[in-house]
């Protein structure tokens, strides 16, 4: 009954939503992923009863964290300039480049060959876990800010790459198919037809690799990129809580700040 | 008609534009001279970089069958496992918690104060990073190995997921809605007949596309003795053992690519239906770090 | 001067577009190409800029060949002769200005165009081009914040800015209302006429394609089914071409003489 009245909603009007896939399909992908839930929850000896036998053990270490250190946080004042000065530089750059790259990586503006590479190439380097890039880079130029930047330049690239080449994919493409009218190479079509479409788009990515940055920081600096993620190695290594507490709390307070700041600088810009 | 030029009109002026080029610029300016980095060691680096290519590309085109390569082989297999293990069990978490939760932060089903608490709450935790979860929480009561990892990740993950899906939830269609509460079913009803088919789709697309964010957000978990591939990879760096380093990236890249592919196709197979006819979801990744 | 000798255009899909064309316009005519959906009209056009390739006979306009033209010699091609769409087509998001200044892309350098340096010389041009077309006032206005009517005009001017003297135009009006529609096609048969501009333009409402055409085409299935002035295309023409008695949706604004009463309803 409640079905024929959504039937005959959807008759009279086209917005109807996507039907649903035939069943088979369902409840054979239902049974692979019930499956596969079954076999990681034995394989990583899945148990919640340490929080009924060994709740206890946790308490100390909570204790500290709801009494955090402020001064602490305060005194590495230094780090958290060095945090945000590689946030700003590799988002900055990483940005740039990956609007080049996402040129290249779309159907629309680059070759079929060209895109199918790049492609290929951004998800091979999106793989890669931030971690994995400090590490190889703190062996290349050694421990500090250098390798943090360009670890997640590296990391901004795919981020923001592949953000942007889909919103390249999606471009309006009658201008396109006008400058190719006017006989424009696909350089000349890119910059005068796709960029300006995109712009808001890149621009809010941008702001969000940011974000993305300052978040990560903690990752950065304990894979030795510098800024206060070493801070928090530091700390950890010597179990002092408190400390680590204070730091994470300032965190969470600029993470949000920047939140509400790039939000408005967004509706501002576009 | 030289004439005309009389009639053009003024233009705008630039100088906002060129003030924020030029301020953007010295901004990086600035942050490049104070962050006090080595910067002339960007000379040596591609010729170290490559270096260290040659020296990796040699462990993953050794014989894979001989010793000691296949043990690298096998061990790095086995540590990514365990990490798509971690992954997929914080997915679960992560989802089976924010489903409940993302109908009471819908503010088309819930009264307000209940939506105002709820999302307070799911932006707590977004705010804390999934390493601090496990330092603080998970490790000391679990112990080490991916268990407190995957616990961790799945906390992490109700944050997200149970914004994303109140969003999708708030945006169903609301006429399927309408017709079955005027059939006289009650709130459940209508919320199992009528929201939740609408929004599925879209919901079960969040949770594949935090799996693989889950994939690489485990490495740094593994760092601290969480499990997964991010256990190992620190040591090898270490030790600097090249021929190794390779294999295990080569396997961390084909291994999360693949997961990617099949996660992106299975995407869009739910968003788009069999036929694949309608333009795929909004990708939700911009929202999901 | 715009030749087609058999030409021949099959897509990929294996659909016809064109099937054996043979036609001659002079320089300087007002071409109108009429017929149903389907017809083959749009590949006509888009033919003569190779925006469609032609898979078999003869296309030359202005003594260059355009079957078997390299990527290069299309895009000089294409750099004379101009196109408008039925969308308009403009970028909406920048200012009118630089939507007309497209038009100088082929004669402005690549690096020129990435750091958006046209010179005064091209810029002038737009501005005369915007002249034209009578909305010069509007040069700074970002494209997005105009109606559909001079949107289109400036589609126009982006034409007149490329110097071009072949144009282009494919349903040029039927995205705007009928008063509308016909003021746009006044600019641009007017402008046509100043500059003596060969200009193709397709078309589905019979009474614009009368009123203005010099000479109107008619298109079946790939096929030219007729070729004369706009005198001699009375209704039966009109019949002949699309296969069918004409109906009140085949014009613009019904004019009085033109519609069989049997078919009004
Ligand atoms: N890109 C394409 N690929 C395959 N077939 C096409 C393509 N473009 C057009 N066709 C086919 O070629 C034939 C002629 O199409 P064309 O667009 O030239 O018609 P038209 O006269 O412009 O019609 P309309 O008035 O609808 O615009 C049609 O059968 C059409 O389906
Ligand atoms: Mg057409």
């Amino acid at each position: 009954m409640t079905a024929t009245a959504t039937e005959r909603l959807g008759e009279r009007t086209p917005l109807r939503p996507p039907k649903p896939a035939p069943r088979w399909a369902m409840w054979a992908g239902v049974g692979v992923a019930a499956i596969i839930s079954v076999y990681c929850l034995w394989a990583i000896e899945f148990t919640l009863r340490p929080l009924v036998t060994d709740l206890t053990n946790g308490q100390e270490v909570l204790r500290q964290f709801f009494d955090p250190n402020w001064a602490f946080a305060w005194r590495v004042r230094d780090q958290w300039l060095v945090t945000v000065e590689i946030a700003v530089i590799a988002s900055l750059i990483g940005c740039a480049f990956a609007l080049v790259l996402a040129l290249m990586a779309s159907r629309v503006t680059a070759p079929t060959a060209l895109y199918r590479v790049m492609k290929l190439v951004l998800a091979v380097q999106r793989s890669l876990p931030d971690l994995a890039w400090v590490l190889l880079f703190v062996t290349v130029v050694s421990t500090g800010p250098l390798a943090g930047i360009l670890a997640l330049i590296m990391f901004n690239i795919g981020v923001a790459a592949k953000l942007t080449a889909e919103s390249i994919d999606a471009v309006d493409p009658g201008p396109v198919e006008a400058a190719q009218a006017v006989g424009a190479n696909a350089l000349q079509r890119a910059r005068v037809a796709v960029v300006p479409q995109v712009m808001p788009s890149f621009v809010s990515y941008s702001f969000y690799v940011f974000e993305l940055n300052i978040r990560a920081s903690l990752v950065i600096g304990m894979g030795g990129g510098g800024g206060i993620g070493e801070v928090i190695r530091v700390q950890l290594a010597s179990f002092s809580y408190a400390n680590i507490s204070a730091v994470v709390a300032v965190l969470i307070v600029v993470v949000f700040a920047l939140d509400q700041l790039s939000r408005t600088i967004r509706r501002r810009l576009i | 008609m030289s004439e005309v030029t009389t009639q053009r009109p003024h233009p705008p002026s630039k100088l906002p534009k060129t003030l924020g080029m030029l301020a953007t610029l010295a901004v990086l300016l600035v942050c490049i001279w104070a962050v006090n980095a080595p910067w002339s060691r960007l000379l040596d680096a591609p010729g170290i970089f490559g270096d260290y290519l040659r020296l990796m590309s040699e462990g993953v085109l050794a014989n894979p069958t001989a010793d000691p390569h296949q043990g690298y082989w096998v061990s790095a297999l086995q540590y990514m496992l365990e990490s798509l293990q971690m992954a997929w069990v914080g997915t679960m978490i992560g989802a089976a918690c924010s489903f409940p939760v993302a109908f009471l932060a819908a503010r088309t089903i819930s009264p307000a104060p209940v939506v105002a608490v709820t999302r307070m709450i799911l932006n707590v935790i977004r705010a804390v990073p999934e390493l601090i979860i496990a330092v603080a929480i998970m490790m000391p009561i679990f112990g080490f190995g991916p268990l407190a990892g995957a616990l961790a990740l799945g906390v992490g993950s109700i944050g997200t997921l149970g914004k994303l899906s109140s969003e999708a939830i708030e945006a169903v269609d609301p006429r399927p809605v309408e017709a079955v509460s005027s059939t006289g079913g009650n709130k459940l009803q209508v919320i199992w007949w009528g929201v939740v088919p609408q929004a599925l789709p879209e919901i079960l697309a969040f949770w594949l596309y935090r799996f693989e964010i889950n994939i690489r957000a485990g490495a740094i978990l593994g760092l601290l003795g969480a499990g997964g591939i991010g256990s190992i990879l620190s040591q090898l760096f270490q030790r600097r053992v090249w021929d190794r380093i390779g294999v295990t990236l080569i396997v961390i890249i084909v291994v999360t690519v693949i997961v990617d592919q099949i996660s992106a196709r299975v995407r869009h197979r739910i968003i788009a239906g069999p036929k694949g006819s309608l333009t795929p979801g909004r990708e939700p990744m911009a929202e999901m770090g | 001067m715009i030749t087609f000798r058999d030409v021949h255009v099959t897509y990929p899909t294996g659909t016809k577009g064109l099937d054996g064309v043979s036609l001659e316009i002079s320089d300087g005519e007002f071409v109108v190409v009429v017929g149903l959906s389907g017809a083959g009209k749009s590949t006509l056009v888009r033919a003569i800029n190779g925006l469609v390739p032609v898979t078999a006979g003869e296309l030359e306009v202005n003594g260059r060949r355009v079957d078997g033209a390299s990527k290069r010699e299309l895009r000089r091609l294409r750099g004379e002769v101009g196109m408008i769409f039925q969308s308009f087509n403009l970028v909406t998001r920048v200012s009118v200005l630089n939507n007309v200044l497209m038009g100088r892309l082929a004669r402005t350098s690549t690096l020129a165009t990435l750091v958006g340096a046209y010179g005064s010389a091209n810029k002038d041009i737009a501005f005369d081009a915007l002249e034209r077309v009578g909305i010069i006032e509007k040069a700074y206005t970002r494209a997005s914040q105009l109606s559909g009517g001079q949107q289109q005009r400036v589609a126009i001017a982006r034409v007149l800015a490329q110097q071009a003297g072949v144009v282009l135009a494919d349903e040029p009006v039927a995205s705007l209302d009928p008063p509308t529609a016909h003021a746009v096609m006044s600019d641009l048969r007017r402008v046509q006429r100043e500059l003596g501009i060969t200009t193709v333009v397709n078309l589905h409402f019979l009474d614009l394609a009368r009123s203005f055409a010099d000479r109107i085409i008619g298109m079946r299935a790939g096929k030219v089914v007729f070729d004369g002035t706009a005198d001699q295309a009375d209704d039966s023409v009109f019949e002949d071409i699309y296969g069918r008695s004409l109906r009140a949706d085949d014009v613009v604004a019904a004019p009085p003489v033109t519609i069989d009463p049997e078919d009004r309803a």
